[in-house]
């Protein structure tokens, strides 16, 4: 480690993180969290799988597995997905790439830190009281009716959801007025305006949810009869409020996603970014129309097919933003000089498999084709392939690509390299195939099943083992290179945003020695 | 402005300038007050679709609701928002007890404001008009489905009752700041996002009103 | 549990095993696979669109040298960002229109049809033929009906959301608590093709299997005669027996003296029980008459209040099958 002071060493002793208001230290400290959660989700996903390999029991009873695929999923959206890029990397990144000393509301985003914290523990503790079995998405009347620690997952989410809001606040601030002299919006980073683009759907969907998580909690304390029909109420109502925030959710965690492999695209192809503003105005596009798409769940849950049609409109209307990054990362890779470290082969392989998860998103928004698909497995491939093969590879490639400027240190670029592999390919075996046996009818949240898909689950069974296998290896690296690893220069991947230009090889505790003054875009590569 | 009176605006070190800090808490505040309308928001949704659904029991349930009590609270909230207005004119003016006297009667009217609906609580309790399970009243024309509006009233009013009851901490955390003379003139932004809270207060409480106790 | 291994066994007919789709069954059935194989050619199409120029931009425009520059920064081109944003716009729209025919056809049901009634509780399914005054229900229970005819399904829950699903027919439909929901098809291949219920449900939600077996209008006929008189012609103690099976008793209730969601019939019959409200009571003809048709309205303590009740279900021969067969497990 380099013999300067920085952030890492300028205060000592467990109280100078625990207390800390350095963004960065913040975003680290969601890092350790935010991972150590998802190797606990993934670690339910593969017994799931092992469950999974016989049509009947396997390893666990059905009681068990319900509560694992809930949990999984709990965990994982909650948890890993949501926080994910914005709280870890956006918190260490964010204000870097503005030129910035720190965000807008320092000791609010330390609160949000210890508030995620709070949530997790909570979910955590339903695991105690008698694991929770409604799958993640709590569904009316069975979640109001079933035992098990239902209150207290909910209120997990609901604790979650302000951690959520509070990081959003933040980030909008922060762009709005913590900008460097000379950075104007057109010359912000297109993370930035990824980042910002969730940012406004997190403050603004978030609330809902919380809402409706509240009305759950007291539908089930004291029956008031919102959505369970025994009472009066209504079950299809909680379907409208959980996925007027849910599926905007999804882009709360995709968007960053996409905010990050624009970045990589374009240093690690050393050329300017192709269609700058039509990326980020179609970040801003989706995030608006995310809030009109939310029906397209509920295709065959009985609501008018007026109701459908229109969803399944607005539905195809938020592909064609998606499609339009697409096509504009590969023009960038046109004519580059393009390098194919590890945080490119992530970001490679989330091209590859994002294009897969957007073409079957197609399949499902089409009316009568979803009617078939809807609750099958067709539907946890296509989210998977969106969710891990798109914003959990962005999140790797991310932190592959910032980590020297984390901790100063280069990783073994040969492992680095082997780990993406093996998640691409360990990811293709798992999910492709349940792009198959949903197809010819294997539904979502089986124990058992007909003894006719057992070769396909077998091969997505042995499939999760060699992407779990890829992701622990991906980390491995990480921690070896701490290490073991050499140090790194302040900017070894040549780029052109002020984090990597304007700061010592690890950045000192106020980020900049002097305020960086911009004068020209993020990607000016020479 | 950063000239002359840098003791008295005590700038956090990562903003630049006083305006840039006080612009940045706004918007904040701003945005967080966003997020309470959707989080009322998603209240009035379920308030609208109950009421499609059972409009004859809302209006007959609405007639347990007190009006004279609730155009009373109504009129002390409304009161409270010119009392917040009042002690930041003084602040801006830096009249110490003008604020401390108009926090005091803000902090006044909203303890007025919890004790009238600890007694419209009280004689709702009294009747048995509690929400779901606990619904004892025999006097509505469905008994089973008329612990709906309860519920409902109960979360709407509870939830605003808990955004009083932190509006009042906001407000006395205030008071003991101005006592502690830690604003002045050029410093007194705390006061200013700590009155923009109160409003909301304010302004949830005059769409409840009407949608409670006014049903026609 | 012998059941569910049979009804795991059940063949979902598909036209072989790596195929896309399940063997279609309707004439709809056959016009979804064609919106569907669309989709998948272009959709391959366009996969390939974006995979293949990225792997010719990777190899053609490798940094070779460490300090190799791009070849150009040129970062826009009006013509291409206006293509590409809307020519996926058309497409987009052919989908749309095409996806939306297709969900009318599900949706609005022939005024002639025939009705069936479809009741989802945990963990099973209950279809009643009102024309022909019968019923089948339970896991793996076999719903007849004629070929060539138009089906009309009024479907609603006794408890928690289920959903009905054909794949075989290309349909599916949420059945809820408190609301109706319809669903119709129109079978043209005889043969038996499985029912799923596709909303999560709880334990045993996989288990909840039904099978559909289109049959010729005379062997419908006949089938529907034979399930008339079968009930009456068996031994009670066989009757609750197969009804065992059928009704799903089988989920919650062992017969070996293990516990289960609900109590043992071993030892029950003459046992005294106690009542979660704390009163005690034997267990006689009554009590278990009483006990399967209206479970919850005197919890046994101990077990949660989760039985369905099967008031209007069950016969008088049927009841009486049911506690001869509880009666036989001493």
């Amino acid at each position: 480690m380099s013999s300067h002071t920085n952030y890492l060493n300028a205060k000592k002793g467990f109280a100078s993180w625990a207390l800390t208001i350095d963004h960065k230290r913040i975003g680290l400290m969601y890092l350790v969290s935010i991972m150590s959660f998802f190797l606990l989700g993934g670690l339910f996903a593969l017994l799931l799988r092992t469950e999974l390999l016989t049509p009947a029991h396997t390893i666990v009873d059905a009681k068990r597995y319900n509560q694992l695929f809930t949990l999984h999923g709990a965990i994982m959206v909650f948890l890993v997905i949501i926080p994910g890029i914005p709280a870890s990397l956006g918190n260490f990144v964010l204000p870097l790439m503005l030129g910035a000393k720190d965000v807008a509301f320092p000791r609010i985003n330390l609160a949000s830190y210890y508030i995620y914290v709070l949530g997790a523990i909570v979910a955590l503790s339903s695991l105690f009281v008698g694991a929770i079995d409604t799958g993640w998405t709590f569904y009316t009347p069975y979640s109001t009716t079933t035992d098990g620690g239902v209150v207290l997952m909910v209120t997990a989410a609901f604790i979650l959801g302000f951690s959520s809001i509070f990081t959003g606040l933040n980030f909008i601030v922060t762009t709005h007025k913590l900008r460097a002299p000379g950075m104007t919006w057109f010359r912000m980073p297109l993370f930035i305006w990824g980042i910002y683009s969730t940012a406004v759907i997190q403050i603004m969907a978030t609330p809902v949810l919380a809402i409706t998580l509240l009305l759950l909690i007291v539908e089930r304390t004291l029956k008031i009869g919102i959505f369970d029909p025994v009472l009066g109420g209504d079950p299809v109502l909680f379907q409208h409020f959980f996925w007027f925030y849910s599926h905007p959710a999804v882009y709360i965690m995709i968007l960053p996603g996409m905010a990050v492999v624009s970045e990589l695209i374009a240093v690690f192809s050393q050329k300017r970014i192709f269609g700058y503003k039509q990326i980020a105005y179609s970040s801003i596009a989706i995030a608006g129309i995310s809030f009109l798409v939310w029906g397209h769940h509920m295709f065959v849950s009985g609501q008018s097919e007026l109701v459908g049609m229109i969803f399944s409109a607005l539905t195809f209307l938020v592909a064609i933003p998606s499609g339009v990054k697409m096509f504009n990362w590969l023009a960038t890779m046109n004519q580059g000089s393009i390098s194919f470290k590890t945080p490119m082969l992530w970001a490679l392989g989330f091209f590859f498999l994002f294009a897969i998860g957007g073409i079957t998103g197609v399949f499902l928004g089409t009316l009568s084709v979803d009617v078939h698909l809807h609750d099958t497995y067709f539907v946890v491939a296509h989210f998977h392939y969106v969710m891990v093969g798109g914003t959990f590879m962005a999140f790797m490639g991310g932190i592959f690509y910032w980590w020297p400027k984390m901790t100063g240190k280069m990783y073994s670029e040969f492992w680095g390299a082997t780990s993406t592999l093996m998640v691409v390919v360990g990811f293709n075996v798992t999910f492709f195939v349940q792009f198959l046996m949903g197809a010819q009818g294997m539904p979502r949240r089986y124990y058992s099943y007909l003894e006719q898909f057992q070769i396909y689950h077998q091969i997505s069974t042995i499939g999760s083992y060699i992407l779990g296998l890829g992701f622990v290896t991906a980390m491995i690296t990480l921690l070896v290179s701490l290490k073991k690893g050499q140090n790194a220069p302040a900017n070894p991947w040549k780029a052109a945003s002020l984090e990597w230009t304007h700061t010592d090889v690890i950045p000192i505790e106020h980020n900049f020695h002097e305020q960086p003054v911009v004068t020209e875009g993020p990607y000016e590569y020479r | 402005m950063n000239t002359g009176n840098d003791q008295l605006f005590p700038l956090h070190s990562h903003f630049e300038r006083p305006a840039q800090q006080i612009d940045a808490a706004k918007l904040g505040m701003w945005l967080f007050l966003a997020t309470e309308v959707l989080l009322f928001g998603g209240l009035f949704v379920a308030y609208a679709v109950y009421h499609y659904l059972h409009p004859d029991l809302f209006k007959a349930a609405h007639h347990f609701l007190d009006v004279r009590l609730g155009g009373f609270n109504t009129v002390v909230l409304l009161f409270s928002s010119l009392t917040v207005v009042l002690a930041i004119h003084g602040a801006q003016q830096g009249k110490k007890q003008m604020v401390l006297w108009n926090l005091f009667l803000t902090l006044l009217c909203a303890s007025t404001f919890l004790v009238v609906k600890y007694f419209e609580y009280k004689h709702k309790f009294h009747m048995g008009l509690l929400p779901g399970y606990y619904f004892t009243n025999a006097m509505l024309p469905n008994p089973d489905q008329a612990h709906i509006f309860f519920g409902i009233y109960f979360l709407m009013t509870g939830l605003h009752g808990v955004h009083v009851v932190i509006g009042m901490i906001v407000l006395g955390w205030l008071f003991y700041r101005t006592w502690n003379n830690e604003f002045n003139p050029q410093y007194y932004s705390p006061l200013e996002i700590g009155g923009l809270y109160w409003h909301l207060v304010d302004v949830i409480w005059i769409f409840l009103f009407p949608l409670l106790y006014l049903i026609r | 549990m012998d059941n569910l291994k049979e009804l795991l066994a059940m063949k979902l007919p598909v036209f072989s095993q790596w195929s896309w789709m399940p063997e279609p069954a309707s004439a709809y059935a056959g016009e979804f696979d064609s919106l569907f194989f669309f989709l998948m050619w272009t959709g391959l199409g366009l996969f390939l669109l974006v995979i293949v120029p990225m792997f010719w931009f990777m190899a053609k425009y490798r940094r070779k040298n460490e300090n190799q520059k791009a070849l150009t920064q040129k970062d826009h081109n009006h013509l291409a960002e206006t293509l590409w944003t809307f020519l996926p716009m058309i497409y987009l729209a052919v989908c749309f229109v095409w996806g939306f025919l297709g969900f009318l056809n599900v949706y609005s049901i022939p005024a002639n049809a025939k009705e069936l009634r479809v009741i989802g509780q945990k963990w099973n399914w209950t279809i009643q033929y009102p024309e022909e005054g019968i019923s089948v229900s339970g896991q793996g229970a076999v719903v007849g009906v004629p070929i060539d005819t138009n089906i009309r399904l009024t479907m609603s829950s006794q408890d928690v959301i289920h959903s009905f699903f054909l794949p075989n027919f290309r349909i599916k439909q949420d059945v809820l608590p408190g609301r109706y929901s319809t669903l119709w098809f129109r079978a043209d291949k005889e043969g038996e093709f499985p029912i799923l219920c596709t909303e999560y449900c709880g334990d045993y939600h996989s288990n909840m299997l039904a099978k559909l077996k289109v049959m010729s209008k005379d062997n419908y006929k006949a089938w529907v005669e034979n399930l008339k008189n079968a009930n009456n012609s068996l031994a009670p103690k066989d009757l609750g027996a197969k009804l065992y099976q059928s009704k799903a008793c089988v989920t919650c209730h062992t017969t070996d003296g293990a516990p289960r969601i609900g109590p043992t019939f071993k030892g029950l019959y003459g046992s005294t029980t106690e009542l979660a409200n704390g009163s005690k009571m034997k267990v006689d003809d009554t009590f278990i008459k009483e006990h399967i048709l209206t479970p919850t309205k005197t919890p046994i303590k101990g077990y949660p209040p989760v039985m369905p009740a099967f008031q209007g279900q069950l016969s008088e021969v049927e009841i009486n099958g049911l506690i001869e067969f509880i009666k036989s497990f001493k």
